[in-house]
């Protein structure tokens, strides 16, 4: 169903926007790892929606973290003002599935795609689990500011420039605190997850099928699984991201 | 009659795609979807109402699975370039995963061919015939500019190739560029139902930012006119029921489609973007 949101905060974060939308609860019940599909406006340029991952919900609003205004569509939406209403489609897909005795979740991610990984972050403070974020980005500029996280959150960074920790820091963070955690997510390119396969599996020496989750690094363009375009290699096959997805278990993922 | 008991009835927007089948293919309205924008009917955005429509027409299925090029999709202004391929796990896995859906399917399920081969073509359609549900069969014949001779020839022996093999109701999807002609020789054969025009046509896009290109099938509103244009042309002689296919993404579109001589219209990738709009358009055609 389509569903309209009302923008009701626009505030800069970072090189990039926070928005909230007051929504109404069927799109409330968008769970970390599932997405919305936008319209970007009413002209058919640019001519498909785009997926959005919420970084929180509240009870009667949705928050966006909307960082690359590289994509023509995200940066229509960066040009909404406070009482533009929205036009979405959702929840769509599956997202992460966090067990009871998962207490202490890593979350590892490229800036640009951490979004889902936000939303999963809030939900395991809910429940007071402990959380390490670990944020790889071109610049420090492209990262969150460690002022938008709970102070309960280990927040570490990595540049590609090595404004804010070394490019390679990011894989000895990993080596270290994986073997602390009792469960890992993941969000980034195809090559930023074969790193965090590569460091899980030098880890950990049981299989970690079912300790890893990522969100598959795919376009989501129609949202319903007509397209093929969001195919996965599982190794066992191909599966619509939109559909079975967009998180999988880590383990499964041919990247 | 009034507005709410045609509504009821439906009996304003009664088409029949075949009249000159035995059986025929009637829909309750004219709005259908395009191939493959469903999927097998199994992906549907939420909101959208399958049963409320005409019916809509399945992604490809070939004899045996076709699993090459990886689907893509690329944006151009106000379209997108869609590479889908003939992706698909063959016709018998189709019938087993989709058969019990199609069999629900309020809508009427007409199920895309895709192949060259004649003896396929026959093989997919004889499965097909025996699978509840399928009301009938869509393929693509004719490439852009293969109107002459030589492509007739093959077009007509895929198009026997499937009559033969099965008795249900044949749409054949044409590319715009087909030339009356051709047209003509397709329809005086008998061999087909109804003609969809059209097969989207094909598509590059390239940025110079990058130097990457990218193909596919060209859907898009700019195509509106185009195959309202050629609609125009063909409806005072084909006697065949037209299907407009391509470019409709308004009600308006699709009116303009209906009003110059298509029996129906199908809605493409708008859908992905506004899945209301085949109801929006059934709701005014029912007045």
């Amino acid at each position: 169903m389509t569903l309209t949101a009302v923008l009701t905060e626009r505030t800069e974060l970072g090189q990039g926007l926070l928005l909230r939308v007051q929504a109404r609860p069927e799109l409330l019940a968008c769970r970390p790892g599932q997405f919305l599909l936008l319209r970007c406006g009413p002209d058919w340029t640019p001519y498909l929606r785009r997926a959005l991952f919420p970084v929180d919900a509240g009870h009667d609003s949705l928050v966006f973290w909307i960082d690359s205004l590289a994509d023509e569509g995200i940066a229509w939406l960066s040009r909404r003002r406070v009482g533009d209403v929205l036009d979405l489609i959702g929840p769509l897909g599956k997202g992460f599935a966090l067990q009871a005795q998962q207490r202490r979740l890593l979350l590892v991610g490229q800036a640009a795609q951490v979004a889902p990984l936000l939303a999963l972050m809030q939900v395991q403070l809910s429940r007071q689990g402990s959380v390490v974020l670990l944020l790889q980005a071109p610049t420090a500029a492209a990262l969150l500011p460690p002022g938008a996280l709970p102070p309960s959150v280990e927040y570490y960074t990595a540049t590609d420039d090595g404004s804010a920790g070394s490019a390679d820091a990011l894989d000895s963070l990993l080596g270290e605190v994986t073997p602390w955690a009792d469960a890992l997510a993941a969000a980034g390119s195809p090559a930023f997850l074969r790193q965090v396969q590569r460091r899980i599996a030098a880890t950990r020496p049981e299989p970690y099928r079912g300790f890893a989750q990522a969100v598959a690094p795919v376009p989501l363009p129609c949202g319903s699984g007509a397209c093929l375009a969001c195919l996965v290699d599982t190794g066992r096959g191909h599966h619509r991201a939109c559909q079975r997805g967009p998180v999988f278990d880590l383990a499964e993922l041919v990247l | 009659m009034s507005a709410a008991q045609r509504r009821e009835s439906g009996a304003a927007s009664l088409v029949n795609l075949a009249p000159r089948h035995k059986v025929g293919l009637t829909l309750a309205n004219p709005v259908l979807l395009a191939a493959g924008v469903v999927g097998y009917g199994d992906a549907v955005l939420p909101g959208l109402a399958l049963g409320r429509l005409g019916g809509f027409v399945t992604a490809p299925v070939t004899r045996r699975p076709w699993r090459e090029a990886l689907p893509q999709v690329a944006e151009t202004t106000g379209g997108l370039l869609w590479q889908r391929g003939l992706w698909n796990p063959g016709v018998r896995v189709v019938v087993r995963d989709y058969g019990p859906l199609w069999r629900r399917s309020r809508a009427p399920v007409i199920v895309h061919l895709a192949g060259d081969d004649p003896d396929e073509l026959a093989a997919v359609a004889a499965t097909l015939e025996q699978t509840p549900g399928v009301a009938g069969l869509e393929l693509d014949l004719l490439t852009p500019y293969q109107d002459e001779a030589g492509g007739l020839e093959e077009a007509a022996e895929q198009a026997l190739a499937v009559r033969s093999a099965a008795d249900l109701p044949i749409l054949a999807r044409v590319p715009l560029s087909t030339s009356d002609e051709a047209v003509q020789a397709l329809v005086e054969r008998e061999l087909i139902d109804a003609l969809v025009l059209a097969q989207p046509p094909q598509g590059l896009r390239y940025r110079p930012a990058d130097g990457l290109a990218a193909t596919g099938h060209l859907h898009g509103r700019a195509l509106a006119p185009l195959l309202a244009a050629r609609i125009a042309e063909l409806a005072g002689w084909v006697g065949l029921p037209l299907v407009a296919c391509g470019g409709i993404h308004s009600l308006e579109d699709a009116l303009a489609c209906l009003a110059v001589g298509a029996a129906a219209v199908q809605i493409d990738t708008a859908l992905w973007v506004d899945p209301l709009l085949p109801e929006r358009i059934v709701e005014a055609l029912e007045g």
